[in-house]
């Protein structure tokens, strides 16, 4: 993912945070879940900004499956 | 995210467009490179596994605690190893919409906006399908009434004006490969059929759990009819070139002419995929935010779905990087990884809890 494309969304997600504080308002446990999904997904920009060919779960599935690709080959 | 309830016939219609939405236009390019001649035949077959998966979902919300499927987990397997359970599923739904959000982009990017970025495309279907799940899932049905009847009209009327190019000879002989071939593409076809398990996430928010039952046979039956449908004039016009092609239908609809004054239907095949794919993305990103709710005991769940977008957008780039990686993902091993998730993983903890409540129900 390009860097300009990272600065952009997190830009925006920062500026949206500061404009729209209802999230203050929340109990402790949803802010902490809050602020985990927006972490891992913070940590996953960085990472694919860093490397954009990341190894996901997708070819980890295909490694796993490859065995039996041949049943539903032509 | 406003918690409201839905009636069976609607919770129907989401789930006709939840299947057909991708399946139309992916599908009869897959069925005729496994099945050949005989691809007509694949979703005949495999609806089969349809009329199962909504069998198996009404059983699975008889025996879970309040309707849910993850509070079943948690009751069967234990609290701790029930939760990982939970997200492991949840985790199984946000890698196969990562999927389905990459392919929707790479098809309007490829197609028709050529030069503009694919994260904005993304990012736009992302943040409209943000609104319509945080006003909640009747909103979601009710538009579904509006706009899903208007797909399929649109997608019939495409279907219908190709019939002077059709050849009927192109599907003969039946049989000629024997019935391996007419197996592999039925497989491949039911994979998606088992993404109606996804109702396992809704079924506690509709209003009359007892008409399910019909409506979701009446959906899967009506599924199977536009499949049936959108294979036969793919392949009627095209034969086994069909193959190889990504988009069938959309080549399909650049043959209609008539009076020089009613061409380039392939944007009306465009405005099909945007709406079906905006009703698939927000029905599963509905279903992930439902059950993080259920998994993490949320109080207030409208606080998550601006971080599940965020969460998403960002899964879609790393779980499917380009088209490529989409389509060797599907070729090698997508149908048995959502066969797996889909519908042996609910079926294994079925039969668990089935067995735990008979051998309880022995010891009292």
């Amino acid at each position: 993912m390009p860097w300009t494309t990272i600065a952009i969304v997190w830009g925006t997600i920062g500026v949206y945070g500061l404009v729209n504080q209802s999230w203050k308002k929340h109990t402790r446990h949803d802010k902490l879940l809050i602020f985990s999904l927006l972490g891992l997904s913070l940590l996953l920009s960085v990472c694919l900004g860093i490397n954009p060919k990341l190894p996901g779960l997708t070819e980890g599935v295909n490694a796993l499956l490859s065995p039996f690709k041949s049943w539903l080959t032509p | 995210m406003v918690q409201g309830r839905i009636s069976a016939f609607q919770l129907s219609i989401l789930m006709f467009q939840l299947i057909l939405s991708s399946s139309v236009l992916l599908m009869p390019s897959i069925s005729t490179a496994l099945s050949g001649k005989d691809m007509w035949m694949t979703p005949i077959l495999s609806s089969a596994l349809g009329f199962f998966t909504i069998w198996m979902v009404l059983k699975i919300h008889e025996i879970s605690p309040n309707g849910s499927f993850l509070e079943l987990l948690e009751t069967t397997c234990g609290r701790w190893v029930g939760k990982c359970f939970s997200l492991a599923f949840i985790l199984f739904q946000i890698h196969i919409v990562a999927i389905t959000i990459r392919d929707y982009g790479e098809f309007i990017v490829t197609n028709f906006f050529l030069k503009t970025p694919v994260q904005v495309i993304i990012g736009a279907m992302l943040l409209l399908c943000a609104w319509v799940v945080k006003s909640g899932i009747e909103v979601m049905a009710r538009t579904g009434q509006i706009f899903i009847p208007v797909i399929t009209l649109c997608t019939l009327v495409i279907c219908i004006l190709l019939i002077p190019e059709l050849d009927p000879t192109e599907i003969l002989p039946i049989f000629e490969r024997g019935a391996a071939p007419i197996a592999k593409g039925t497989v491949v076809v039911a994979g998606w059929f088992c993404q109606l398990s996804l109702i396992l996430f809704i079924l506690p928010l509709v209003k009359d759990v007892k008409e399910v039952r019909k409506w979701g046979y009446l959906a899967v039956t009506g599924i199977m009819l536009m499949m049936l449908i959108a294979n036969l004039t793919a392949f009627l016009l095209m034969g086994e070139s069909t193959a190889f092609f990504n988009y069938p239908l959309l080549t399909a609809s650049r043959y209609i002419a008539y009076a020089e004054f009613f061409e380039h239907v392939e944007a009306v095949v465009m405005m099909v995929w945007v709406l079906g794919e905006f009703f698939k993305i927000s029905f599963y990103y509905y279903a992930i935010c439902k059950g993080l709710e259920e998994t993490c005991r949320v109080s207030k769940p409208e606080a998550l779905v601006l971080p599940v977008c965020v969460l998403l957008f960002t899964s879609t780039f790393w779980l499917a990087k380009d088209f490529q990686t989409v389509g060797d993902f599907i070729a090698v091993s997508g149908t048995l990884y959502i066969l797996a998730g889909n519908l042996i993983f609910p079926l294994c903890i079925f039969f668990v809890a089935r067995m735990k409540l008979r051998f309880k129900m022995n010891q009292t």
